[in-house]
């Protein structure tokens, strides 16, 4: 029998960081303007949460994925063009690359 | 004359043999075929006490025929570690129970079971009910710590002080159960419910907790692939490990699964029956935050492993296969033991709540649908061995890390559907309450939001370890996710107790999670691994990549003996959060150790009394002093309080600032309370005086010692700097009538340092965090030592010639020069 820990292909996380926003709709999730999808982490599931930021403004329910591959969190407020992410748990916090840029018409 | 008639000081040395005293004891008792001798006279013990094991006293001479307890736990304490008034001489006492003829016999005692050397004393014996069919092998006798082989002095029959009154006992001997085998049930198939997960947050500018439940799948955002380029979502991998579903009948919506193993007390002869003696209490355990799968690739079939749930094959890959961590099976040491001792317990998965990432409300829902579940077992709905066994109205919650939070706010929440007007039936009555580890995601909510514990729960201990690197109190009292210490803070239930522990760390409670610290296990994850640094963190030098392995690698590693083993943690489990439940539900007379007046870990268990921090609060108790935002001058009991010092200040402690420069102590306080922050400031001395006011208030007759907590400003920024000693204080107590009451006062040498209740000063500990966050190769260390609160207490017979039937006032007086000294909760406690 040979057993492997290595991840099954077709099973590695995506690579590099992404990071989707989604505006809501007025009402869709009450009193938050954007939902924010963070991919190609590996998170580790424990007692503390984590937290995110995106410049100042702190992304609100934040929850890490079921398979620890990256986490979802909410916007009160859609953030300034150039806003960056952050996140972490406790006070390691992660800069990361990716930053808001508004789609502009 | 039977010999057990020897009168004391006669000085008569009898050293029968085995035979020799069952034939005394047919003599006294009849036929005693249904009993095991485990120590006669002058024997060492053969086995370790159980509890249910009997002790018999010799009678005293024409009162009464003998005198019979029931032992209630099996530490064996040293004379000096339980109250006075029940010493009988130097040797070794178990906690137990005098049975009377009146059937009252619930008061716990302590009784001398051995001689400093380890003899059985001259007047008794010690007996085992046999049981009726085999039992497990006998665990191997343990002799007390210190003991010698050397023969031991005669004892006298009735040696001294505290022996029971024998005119209120007599030979009612009651027949002892049988030590129950733990047996185990599981729920055949996954329960599914609809419970809600809960997107929780604290709005920033009002401080409200708010919560915004959904079933919806893609709220969630479970509609989302696992990985790119697999034809599965978080749903159906969900669904496979079946922790989450689609709601057949609404197939946006999705469902939580529940799964459960109880142990119970059964019997040796049955696999399922349930022992006689029921129904019995029943704890619930909920486990904290973790991963809810692994995944692997295999050639073949991988093998099956304890704690991990059936390999599953993941559709839509050639060899990916993929189980569930099963949190819930960590317990099952503690499990045992509670059934060992006639408790139920339900482990209960969390998953569905730990694949959402769940905070406080999808907990607290999740275990509502557990009580429900054991309504169904109790009444048969859900077919079980345990039907009809359970006893819903003495029910105890254990919660882990997250699922500390979980339980709290579930008791909570249960107590007020119990108080609706739609109750469920049958009402479920939770009793007692244990976080071990737990978080605090509510305590920085405005007050109304902040879950408090409170009647009808009717006890709450916190377990929490120093060495903590989940949970690890980084941040201070201040932060949004704060530790145990701010649970205890808010606890109302009455009797409330906290045990702070030096070297206890987070995961290491639970058996399937990750632990690589253990000695002698194989580390899951190294140094520099993302999971490795986010648990129980400190650099291990056993480990080999400790500040190699990542260049420049961990900056420091400390003792590996910082870190308590995992037996170590497991005997501590059982003797606190075990015996809490025994206490609290099963009637067991352990209370003394939740009030720290003994230790019950054995020696050699890695953990001694000298790390053991607690703090109390008792039921019979009168608080002076709190410190609430009391009106300004008065105390809790609306007197007058004062200070002569114009740098003491009543204070959030959290928020004081330290004694050098205006940055607050938030960082070093875990706690979440207004004290006093006592300090002379330029002047010689400070004090701080309370007034009792007339009434009722000032008879401190019903309390045996006059109790506060304390801490200090101690400087914890490195081992060496942390001093063992407390700024010196003395508190006075005026009592009497007229108008000059007279002053007597005692000093730190009076304090009642038996057991725990000496306060330690901080207990040293670093966290090592990567300042880069959740990748990179860099460590750094941040601080988390705290100065924790811990429950003095100085008996009120140190107060030389006070009149306690008028107690006036308190005054606490500091020295100049020392450290701050932080004071609270000042009250008088029936010990």
């Amino acid at each position: 029998m040979t057993t492997s820990d290595s991840t099954p292909r077709g099973l590695e996380p995506p690579s590099g960081l992404t990071a989707r926003f989604e505006p809501l709709a007025p009402g869709q999730v009450p009193g938050f303007a954007m939902r924010v999808t963070v991919r190609g982490v590996e998170l580790e599931l424990r007692g503390l949460p984590l937290v995110a930021r995106l410049g100042g403004q702190e992304l609100r329910g934040v929850s890490v994925s079921p398979v620890g591959d990256g986490f979802v969190g909410l916007l009160e407020h859609t953030p300034r063009e150039g806003d960056r992410l952050s996140f972490g748990y406790g006070p390691a916090q992660r800069s990361t690359d990716v930053v808001f840029r508004a789609l502009v018409a | 004359m039977s010999r057990w008639d020897a009168p004391s000081g006669t000085g008569m040395a009898w050293a029968p043999g085995l035979a020799e005293v069952e034939r005394e004891l047919d003599e006294m008792l009849g036929p005693i075929d249904g009993y095991d001798v485990l120590g006669w006279p002058g024997s060492g013990l053969n086995d370790r006490l159980r509890p249910g094991d009997l002790l018999l006293r010799a009678r005293a001479a024409g009162r009464v025929r003998a005198q019979v307890a029931h032992v209630a736990g099996p530490e064996l304490h040293d004379a000096g570690a339980f109250s006075s008034g029940e010493g009988e001489g130097d040797g070794w006492y178990a906690e137990a129970v005098w049975r009377s003829t009146a059937g009252s016999g619930r008061v716990p005692a302590y009784v001398r079971v051995v001689d400093s050397r380890g003899r059985v004393p001259q007047n008794q014996i010690l007996l085992r009910s046999r049981p009726i069919l085999p039992a497990a092998a006998p665990v191997p006798a343990a002799p007390p710590q210190g003991l010698d082989d050397a023969p031991g002095p005669e004892e006298p029959p009735w040696p001294g002080l505290g022996t029971p009154d024998p005119s209120a006992l007599d030979g009612g001997l009651e027949e002892a159960s049988p030590t129950p085998t733990p047996r185990s049930w599981e729920l055949p198939a996954t329960e599914w419910v609809n419970v809600n997960y809960y997107l929780e947050w604290i709005k920033g500018d009002t401080l409200e907790y708010l919560t915004q439940p959904t079933r919806k799948i893609a709220d969630r955002g479970l509609d989302q692939p696992i990985f790119s380029g697999l034809p599965l979502t978080l749903i159906d991998l969900l669904a496979l490990l079946e922790i989450e579903r689609p709601d057949p009948a609404s197939p946006a919506d999705f469902q939580m699964g529940l799964k459960t193993k109880a142990f119970y007390p059964g019997t040796a002869a049955s696999p399922t029956a349930v022992a006689p003696g029921g129904p019995y209490p029943v704890v619930l355990i909920l486990p904290g935050n973790h991963g809810v799968r692994e995944v692997r690739q295999s050639l073949v079939t991988p093998p099956a492993t304890a704690g991990r749930g059936p390999w599953k094959k993941i559709p839509g890959t050639a060899d990916g296969w993929v189980r569930e961590i099963l949190s819930h099976a960590g317990y099952e040491y503690l499990q045992e033991d509670l059934a060992r001792n006639g408790v139920m317990s339900f482990a209960i998965s969390t998953n569905p709540a730990n694949a959402l990432d769940g905070m406080v409300q999808t907990r607290a829902d999740l275990l509502v649908a557990y009580l429900d579940l054991l309504r169904r077992i109790q009444s048969g709905g859900v077919p079980s061995p345990l039907t009809g066994h359970l006893d819903l109205g003495r029910v105890g919650l254990l919660g882990h890390s997250r699922g500390g939070d979980g339980v709290i706010k579930a008791a909570i929440d249960n107590a007020r559907m119990n108080a609706s007007s739609a109750p469920p039936a049958p009402p479920i009555q939770i009793r007692a309450v244990c976080a071990l580890a737990p978080t605090d995601s509510m305590g920085t909510a405005r007050p109304a939001d902040r879950p408090v514990l409170g009647s009808p729960v009717e006890r709450f201990l916190v377990v929490y370890g120093s060495h903590d690197g989940d949970v690890s109190g980084v941040g201070g009292g201040l932060e949004r996710t704060g530790t145990g210490f701010r649970h205890y803070d808010r606890s109302m239930t009455g009797w409330d107790a906290m045990i702070f522990v030096r070297g206890v760390a987070h995961n290491r409670f639970n058996t399937t999670w990750d632990n690589s610290h253990s000695p002698g296990a194989t580390p899951i994850f190294k140094h520099g691994d993302p999971s490795h640094r986010l648990v129980d963190q400190s650099p291990d030098p056993s480990d080999p990549t400790c500040g190699v392995a990542a260049p420049p690698g961990p900056p420091a590693c400390p003792s590996p003996t910082e870190y308590r083993s995992i037996e170590a943690h497991k005997a501590l489990a059982r003797e606190y959060i075990g015996g809490f439940f025994r206490w609290a539900l099963g009637g067991e007379a352990l209370e003394a150790r939740f009030k720290g007046e003994v230790f019950p870990l054995a020696a050699g268990a890695g953990i001694t009394a000298a790390d053991v921090a607690i703090q109390y609060l008792v039921p019979t108790r009168c608080l002076i002093d709190g410190f609430q935002r009391e009106p300004p001058g008065r105390n809790a009991l609306a007197g007058p309080a004062s200070y002569t010092s114009s740098q003491t200040v009543e204070f959030e402690l959290a928020s004081r600032p330290d004694g050098t420069s205006t940055v607050p102590l938030a960082p070093r306080v875990p706690h979440q309370t207004r004290i006093l922050d006592a300090r002379p400031g330029s002047a010689a001395q400070m004090v701080y005086r309370t007034e009792i006011p007339a009434g009722p208030a000032r008879n401190a007759r019903p309390y045996s010692h006059i109790c506060f907590r304390m801490t200090a400003g101690f400087d914890v920024s490195a081992p060496g700097l942390i001093v063992s000693s407390f700024p010196p204080w003395k508190l006075r107590i005026f009592t009497g009538e007229g108008a000059s009451p007279a002053a007597s006062e005692a000093g730190p040498a009076a304090l009642d340092t038996r057991g725990v209740r000496t306060p330690k000063p901080p207990f040293f500990h670093e966290l090592w965090i990567p300042p880069s966050g959740l990748s990179g190769p860099k460590g750094a260390v941040i601080n988390v030592t705290k100065l924790h609160f811990q429950t003095v207490a100085i008996p009120l017979a140190a107060f030389r010639g006070a009149d306690l039937d008028q107690l006036r006032a308190v005054e606490l007086e500091l020295g100049a020069g020392t450290m701050p000294f932080y004071f609270d909760t000042l009250c008088l406690m029936a010990l």
